[in-house]
């Protein structure tokens, strides 16, 4: 087990500096002039704060040396400043990436609470209205822009009903509306996964004795065949957090949460490269990260899974 | 292409038949109106059809079906409800939001092929190179590919958008290379079990060149798979499309596409939900019957990937 944890540490390292390496060619590959695209549409600035702009972002020396010096730069924790408000990335980031964290979290845990019940329930019940509703709504799920059905949230609950404020990311009632739009629309996903791990696991020979032991079948179903039935809902939990923290890079906007999704995009809006290639770093870092964590959890829940 | 398609459903269309005692003389004609009649009997797939039809027809026949200009301004007619004159109302600049949506069906359908192309040629060619060779080149596609996947593919293309600007163009070309990697890793996928057939070693026992046993066997053999992806991979398209523009990355105004439509009606909300509700439906509905055909067509085509 711990060499098996080494191993994929030290498997991150090609992963991080590719990560890197692409977000440096990002930049590198804008055709173009970079700085002239920067001030696209806008009075352009002096030819000596060009100079410095240039300077600044060390686009004055050649492609290896600014490569070299941005890998650098990242393992100090220096992210460069964003043109925009002339402030370090970092502290851009820092200021806003608890909330994406928060609303992400959140997101994840509508998604498994929801969609695990109705997709056990759907398999318990299978064939019955229970199975074929929540199967549809799962269909509807897939089908759903996010961007729409949060449009429809605010509509709803906060223009008719006025229960939850629409806009900001103040308190925790301004957190329930996305974090229901995003977990909802995961949930469908986790429901069919569920549904028919939980199919699977119900026909099994440990259930049957489970049964014929005499235990109720609640209890069989809860007991064994929820745990074994989660190992698949585990599996794709690491697809699913990068799928809430690429929606939430959406649904930021539409609900104006104030983390890096929404900044991403106005950076991406005013060119902002150095505050874009940060966002990307940490987001995709994070993503890498979190799916280290959730492989080396699931050996931990299933011992029967073996690691080369 | 067809005539690949129909060599290949040859075995499937006699087992089928077998099975199910089929004699129908137009289902036997040829493999591929077997497998079209197949797909057709299914009710989702019908539906599915019907959908995906409406919307080809209002691509096509856009300018007959509009009543109006889709970008004639008429100021004094703004905010109007939906209306016998005016079946989705107008919007803030007073042009005529059914207009507005039907053409919206032709940047749909767009998007949806462009981005299919791009990944699916350029995924194909890596992945059957990749698959092919193996050895070196494979690990070293392989690692790449790998690095690739770390970001959420949504990342990806916002990436590639920050450094390509953005328009709708850059929004197609951006989401059509995020899903590169993971077409690539598909068909990869596919080409290693296929090389391993045994028809595979013969041909190239008897002298068949490379190239043409990847044409003819491997890519032939590929081929409903790779349909299926495609019209699984569609409305992942469209859908991400309409998302990029809706935050502002994707069209720019006046272009009418869904997700742009939706973006300046947000303001509107409380005095004009029409303009949220018609191009969102319009998304969904499409969605549907995209969702529809291709879990059906995945079903008939490929049954191996229905847990995927």
């Amino acid at each position: 087990m711990f060499s098996y944890i080494v191993r994929r540490v030290v498997l991150l390292i090609p992963v991080i500096i590719g990560v890197l390496t692409l977000v440096f060619l990002m930049r590198a590959l804008v055709p173009g002039d970079p700085i002239e695209i920067m001030f696209l549409g806008q009075v352009p600035p002096d030819p000596d704060t060009v100079a410095d702009i240039r300077r600044e972002l060390g686009l004055d020396k050649p492609l290896p040396v600014q490569y070299a010096q941005y890998v650098a730069g990242v393992f100090r924790g220096d992210l460069g400043k964003s043109i925009r408000t002339r402030r370090p990335v970092v502290e851009e980031i820092r200021d806003r990436y608890p909330n994406t964290l928060i609303l992400t979290a959140a997101s994840l845990f509508v998604a498994l609470l929801v969609g695990l019940s109705m997709g056990i329930l759907a398999a318990m019940y299978k064939d019955s209205w229970v199975d074929t509703t929540s199967m549809f709504v799962a269909l509807f799920g897939l089908s759903m822009p996010a961007f729409w059905f949060g449009l429809m949230m605010i509509q709803l609950f906060g223009v008719r009903l006025r229960w939850f404020p629409v806009m900001g990311s103040d308190s925790w009632r301004h957190l329930v509306l996305p974090a229901m739009t995003l977990g909802l629309i995961a949930s469908t996903v986790q429901a069919r996964i569920a549904r028919s791990s939980m199919l699977e696991v119900l026909s099994s020979d440990y259930m049957r004795t489970a049964e014929a032991k005499g235990l109720s079948r609640h209890t069989v179903v809860l007991r064994h065949g929820l745990k074994n039935a989660l190992i698949p809902t585990m599996t794709i939990l690491g697809l699913q957090v990068g799928g809430l923290l690429g929606g939430a890079f959406i649904i930021e906007t539409v609900f104006a949460w104030h983390g890096v999704g929404e900044l991403a995009v106005q950076a991406i809006s005013a060119r902002d490269f150095p505050l874009v290639q940060g966002i990307i770093v940490v987001v995709a870092t994070t993503y890498v990260l979190v799916n280290l964590v959730i492989d080396i959890s699931y050996r931990l829940i299933d011992p029967r899974i073996e690691y080369e | 292409m067809s005539s690949d398609l129909a060599t290949d459903t040859t075995v499937s269309r006699s087992m089928g038949d077998a099975i199910r005692g089929d004699t129908d003389p137009v289902a036997l004609r040829s493999g591929f109106l077997w497998t079209l009649s197949d797909l057709f009997r299914r009710r989702p797939a019908q539906i599915g059809g019907v959908i995906v039809l409406m919307l080809v027809l209002a691509a096509l026949f856009a300018p007959q079906i509009a009543p109006y200009d889709p970008y004639d301004i008429d100021v004094r007619g703004r905010l109007q409800p939906p209306s016998r004159e005016h079946l989705f109302g107008t919007d803030d600049l007073g042009r005529d939001m059914f207009s507005r949506v039907i053409y919206g069906a032709r940047t749909t359908i767009q998007t949806g092929v462009v981005v299919v192309m791009i990944a699916a040629s350029l995924g194909s060619v890596i992945g059957l190179i990749s698959g092919y060779y193996g050895g070196k080149t494979d690990l070293s596609i392989m690692r790449l590919i790998d690095i690739l996947l770390a970001f959420p593919y949504i990342l990806l293309a916002l990436a590639i958008v920050a450094t390509l600007g953005p328009s709708l163009r850059n929004a197609l070309i951006a989401i059509g290379l995020a899903y590169v990697p993971g077409w690539a890793r598909f068909v990869r996928g596919n080409v290693l079990s296929i090389s391993k057939q045994e028809y595979v070693t013969s041909a190239r026992a008897t002298g068949v060149t490379s190239s043409r046993i990847m044409g003819r066997h491997v890519l032939a053999n590929t081929l409903p798979s790779i349909i299926v992806l495609a019209s699984l991979d569609f409305p992942a398209a469209v859908l991400s499309t309409a998302a990029l523009s809706y935050v502002g990355l994707g069209a720019q105004p006046p272009t009418a596409e869904w997700g742009s439509l939706l973006t300046g009606a947000r303001s509107f909300m409380r005095t004009a939900p029409w303009l949220v509700n018609f191009p969102g439906l319009a998304i969904f509905v499409t969605m549907l019957g995209f969702n529809l055909l291709g879990n059906a067509l995945r079903d008939t085509l490929d049954p191996k990937l229905r847990n995927r």
